[in-house]
C-alpha cells in the first residue's frame, strides 16, 4: 500500500509540473494556433536564470520571479518581432519557434556550460512532512499546491472575467471576436507572455528535483505536447486531465517497468491520436 | 600565349606550395589533440586540453628539441565530427600522432578510423573495453581505462570490506554502465557477494521518484551512471531519505567527474572506485596538482580527464624521443612499451593489449580545505583491464551486456 501512495504522489508531483508547463502552451495554442516549440527552451532559460538568482541572492521567491520574468521577456520579444511577421503561415510559425528554441538552448550552453545544475533548496523545504499516508518531501507538496492554485486562478480568470471571456471568444472564433472589437493582437501578446512566464517558472520549480541540463528542453517540451494532445489543444481542463494521466502513467510505468517507461508514456497519446484526434476535451476542427 | 603563361605561373606556385608542405612534413612533428571542447560534454574536453597544456609547458624544451607542434581539435562530442577532424589531421595538417578522443562513442569512432589509417593514437579518457580488447589495433594504445577495470576492485571491496551481500543497482541503459557492472559483478561474486539486482532506466531520465518507490531491499544501492541523470538521482535519493535505509555507492564517474560541487555536502562519505583520485597525497600528484593550479587557477580541480590528457601527451613525447622522430612503426613500438613510473595517478605500464596496468583507488568523498574531493582510502595495485582474470579466458567470454554477467552469484557462471 505504501508503494501505491508513493507512486500516486510521485505521479501527482509530475502532473503538477506538467500542468504548469502545459497550461500556458495550450492557451497560447488555442488562441493563436501556434504550437510554440520553443516552450521547452523557455523552461531551460527560466531554470538557469532562476537558479543563478537563487544562488546569488538566496531568495527562492526572487528566483522564481526572475526565471519567469526572463522567459516572459524573451517570449514577448519573440511574439512581437518574429511571430507576428509570419502570422497565419503554419509551417513558418512552427519552424520559427523551433529556431528560436535552438538558439536559446545554444546560447545557454555558451553561458552556463554543459554541466548539470541543481537547485540549492533550504533544508526545511527538502525535509519530509507527514501526509497521513506517508512522509513526503515538503517542496514536492508545495509544487502540487502551487499547481492547484494556478489551475484555480486560471479557471477563475477564464470563467469569470472579461479578459477570460475575450480569450475564450478568441479561442472559439477569432474573426468574430475581432469584429466584436476585441483587440486580438494585444490578447495574443498577453497570453503568449503569460505562457512563457509559466514555462520559466516551471524551469525553476522543476530544477528542485530534476537536474537542469542541455537536452531537458526537448524532453520537457515533448511531455508538454503529450499532455495537450491528450487533453485537447486549447483546453485548460484538458491540460489538467492530460497532465494527470501523463503523470500517473509515467509514475507507475517507471515504478514497475522502468525500461518501458517511454513506451507507456507515449501509448496514451498514440491511442488518443488514433481514436479521438481532437483530444479528450478538444473540439473537432 | 597568355594562357601558357598563367599555366606556368600556376604550376610553379603549385610546386612551391608542394615543396613547402613537403618540407614541413619532414622537419616538424605534429600531435593532434582531439576532445569535445564545445558542446554538452565540453567539461571533459576542456579538462583534457588543460592537462595537455600543462604537459606542453613542462616539456617545452623537449618539444623544441623534437621540433614538435601541437594542434587542438574540437570533436563536439560527436562521432562523425571526430572522424572528420581526424581525417583533416592526417590529410591536411600532416599530424603524426593523435591524442584522444575522450568520450566513449567518439573513442570507438576514432578507433575505427585509426585502424584504416594506421595513425599512432593514444586514447585518453574514452573507456569502451574493446578498444584495447576484441577490436584492438596495433597502432592504438590507451592512457586511461576500461569501464570494468576499476569496478573489479570495487566489487571486491564492497563484498569483502563493507560486507554487503545484496546490492541493488540502478543504472543508465547503455554499454558503458553494462561494462562497469560487469566488472563489479565479477569482483563482487568472487569475493563472496550474493546478488545484484539490476534496474536499467533510459538515459536522460530526470524523475526517479517512482524507481525509488519500488526499490527492492538490499544492503546498499549502486548508482551506475553519471552526469545530469546521476545528479538528479542523487538529489532524489536523499529527498526521499533512502540513504538512511541503504548507503549509496557510485559508479566510477558518479562522484568523480564534475557533479560533486552540485551534490553538496550530502555527498560526503560517498564511495566509488577509479584509477585516479584528486585527493591523492603522493609527491608526484601534489606536484602535478599545484602546477595545474598555477597554470589554470585553483578553482579548477584537475580530474581524471585532465590527468589522462597530460599523461597521454607525455607518452606521445616519450615515444617520439625513443623513436628518434616520426617513423610510424618505431613510434608505435615505443608507445606500446610505455612505462610511466611517475604518473600523477601512480605508476603504470601498458599490458600486451595496450591498456594501462595501474592502481585502482577506492575513493571516499571528503571535505578537504573547504571543497569536496575524492580521497583514496584503499589502493589495489597493478590492476589490469582483465582484473583478476587471464587475458585469454576473459576475451573468450561473452562481452558484458544488459543481462550479462548473471546477477546472482550462485549462477554456475561464477564457478
Amino acid at each position: 500500500m505504501h508503494t501505491f501512495y508513493f507512486l500516486t504522489l510521485n505521479g501527482l508531483t509530475m502532473a503538477a509540473l506538467l500542468f504548469i508547463m502545459a497550461s500556458g502552451l495550450t492557451l497560447a495554442f488555442g488562441l493563436m494556433r501556434v504550437v510554440n516549440l520553443a516552450h521547452g527552451a523557455f523552461y531551460l532559460l527560466g531554470g538557469y536564470v532562476g537558479v543563478q538568482v537563487i544562488r546569488d541572492t538566496g531568495s527562492l521567491t526572487l528566483g522564481l520571479l526572475a526565471g519567469g520574468a526572463i522567459a516572459l521577456l524573451v517570449g514577448l520579444l519573440m511574439e512581437r518581432f518574429l511571430l507576428q511577421r509570419v502570422r497565419g503561415l503554419d509551417l513558418s510559425e512552427a519552424l520559427l519557434t523551433i529556431a528560436v528554441g535552438l538558439i536559446i538552448a545554444d546560447a545557454l550552453l555558451v553561458v552556463y556550460g554543459g554541466q548539470p545544475v541543481s537547485l540549492p533548496l533550504p533544508r526545511e523545504l527538502r525535509a519530509p512532512v507527514d501526509l497521513g499516508v506517508m512522509m513526503y518531501p515538503y517542496f514536492r507538496v508545495l509544487i502540487m499546491v502551487f499547481a492547484v492554485l494556478l489551475g484555480i486562478a486560471l479557471w477563475l480568470v477564464m470563467t469569470y472575467t472579461r479578459l477570460g471571456a475575450a480569450i475564450r471568444a478568441g479561442v472559439d472564433d477569432r474573426e468574430t471576436a475581432m469584429s466584436q472589437g476585441i483587440n486580438v493582437p494585444l490578447l495574443f501578446g498577453g497570453v503568449f507572455a503569460v505562457a512563457s512566464f509559466l514555462a520559466g517558472v516551471a524551469g525553476v520549480v522543476g530544477t528542485s528535483y530534476m537536474s537542469l541540463t542541455q537536452g531537458l528542453d526537448v524532453r520537457v517540451l515533448m511531455l508538454s505536447l503529450v499532455v495537450i494532445i491528450i487533453g485537447g489543444m486549447g483546453s485548460l481542463k484538458g491540460a489538467a486531465v492530460g497532465a494527470l494521466i501523463t503523470g500517473m502513467v509515467s509514475s507507475f510505468a517507471t515504478g514497475y517497468l522502468p525500461q518501458f517507461a517511454l513506451f507507456f508514456l507515449f501509448l496514451p497519446m498514440t491511442l488518443i491520436l488514433v481514436f479521438r484526434p481532437q483530444g479528450l476535451f478538444g473540439r473537432a476542427a | 600565349m597568355k594562357y601558357a603563361k598563367t599555366l606556368i605561373i600556376g604550376s610553379v606556385s603549385a610546386l612551391a606550395v608542394g615543396a613547402t608542405a613537403h618540407l614541413q612534413a619532414d622537419d616538424t612533428l605534429r600531435i593532434g589533440v582531439i576532445g569535445p571542447t564545445t558542446g554538452v560534454f565540453s567539461f571533459f574536453g576542456e579538462q583534457q586540453r588543460m592537462g595537455v597544456e600543462l604537459a606542453m609547458e613542462e616539456l617545452a624544451e623537449r618539444l623544441d628539441a623534437l621540433n614538435l607542434e601541437v594542434e587542438f581539435y574540437d570533436s563536439q562530442g560527436d562521432a562523425e565530427t571526430t572522424v572528420d577532424r581526424l581525417r583533416a589531421m592526417e590529410s591536411r595538417d600532416n599530424v603524426d600522432l593523435v591524442v584522444g578522443p575522450v568520450l566513449g562513442g567518439t573513442g570507438l569512432a576514432g578507433l575505427e578510423w585509426a585502424k584504416g589509417s594506421g595513425m599512432p593514437t593514444v586514447i585518453s579518457y574514452s573507456a569502451p573495453e574493446d578498444i584495447t580488447m576484441r577490436d584492438r589495433a596495433e597502432n592504438v594504445v590507451r592512457a586511461g581505462w576500461t569501464g570494468a577495470q576499476p569496478m573489479f576492485a570495487f566489487g571486491e571491496y564492497v563484498a569483502e570490506e563493507l560486507g554487503h551481500q545484496r546490492i541493488v543497482m540502478v543504472g543508465q541503459d547503455y554499454s558503458f554502465p553494462y561494462n562497469q557492472l560487469g566488472g563489479f559483478l565479477k569482483g563482487f561474486c568472487a569475493a563472496g557477494g550474493e546478488s545484484v539486482e539490476r534496474i536499467w532506466h533510459p538515459t536522460g531520465t530526470s524523475d526517479y521518484s517512482s524507481i525509488l518507490a519500488t526499490l527492492p531491499d538490499g544492503d546498499a544501492l549502486l548508482y551506475n551512471g553519471a552526469g545530469s541523470d546521476g545528479l538528479a538521482f542523487f538529489q532524489q535519493y536523499h529527498d526521499f531519505g533512502i540513504d538512511a535505509r541503504m548507503p549509496l555507492l557510485g559508479g566510477s564517474n558518479f562522484f568523480a567527474v564534475g557533479d560533486l560541487p552540485e551534490m553538496g555536502e550530502q555527498a560526503i562519505g560517498g564511495l566509488s572506485a577509479l584509477q585516479y583520485a584528486e585527493g591523492l597525497e603522493s609527491d608526484t600528484f601534489l606536484a602535478f596538482r599545484d602546477a595545474f593550479w598555477a597554470m589554470h587557477g585553483d578553482e579548477v580541480m584537475p580530474l581524471a580527464p585532465a590527468e589522462h590528457g597530460y599523461v597521454a601527451f607525455k607518452m606521445a613525447v616519450d615515444a617520439f624521443e625513443s623513436a628518434n622522430g616520426g617513423d610510424r612503426d618505431a613510434v608505435i613500438a615505443a608507445l606500446r612499451a610505455t612505462e610511466m613510473p611517475d604518473a600523477p595517478r601512480g605508476p603504470f605500464h601498458l599490458d600486451d593489449y595496450g591498456n594501462p596496468v595501474q592502481n585502482i583507488y577506492i575513493n571516499e568523498v571528503q571535505e578537504v580545505d573547504g571543497r569536496l574531493v575524492n580521497v583514496p582510502i584503499k589502493t589495489y595495485e597493478s590492476v589490469s583491464q582483465f582484473g583478476p582474470f587471464e587475458a585469454e579466458a576473459y576475451l573468450a567470454g561473452e562481452p558484458d551486456s544488459r543481462d550479462f554477467p548473471p546477477g546472482s552469484c550462485a549462477d554456475p557462471y561464477y564457478d
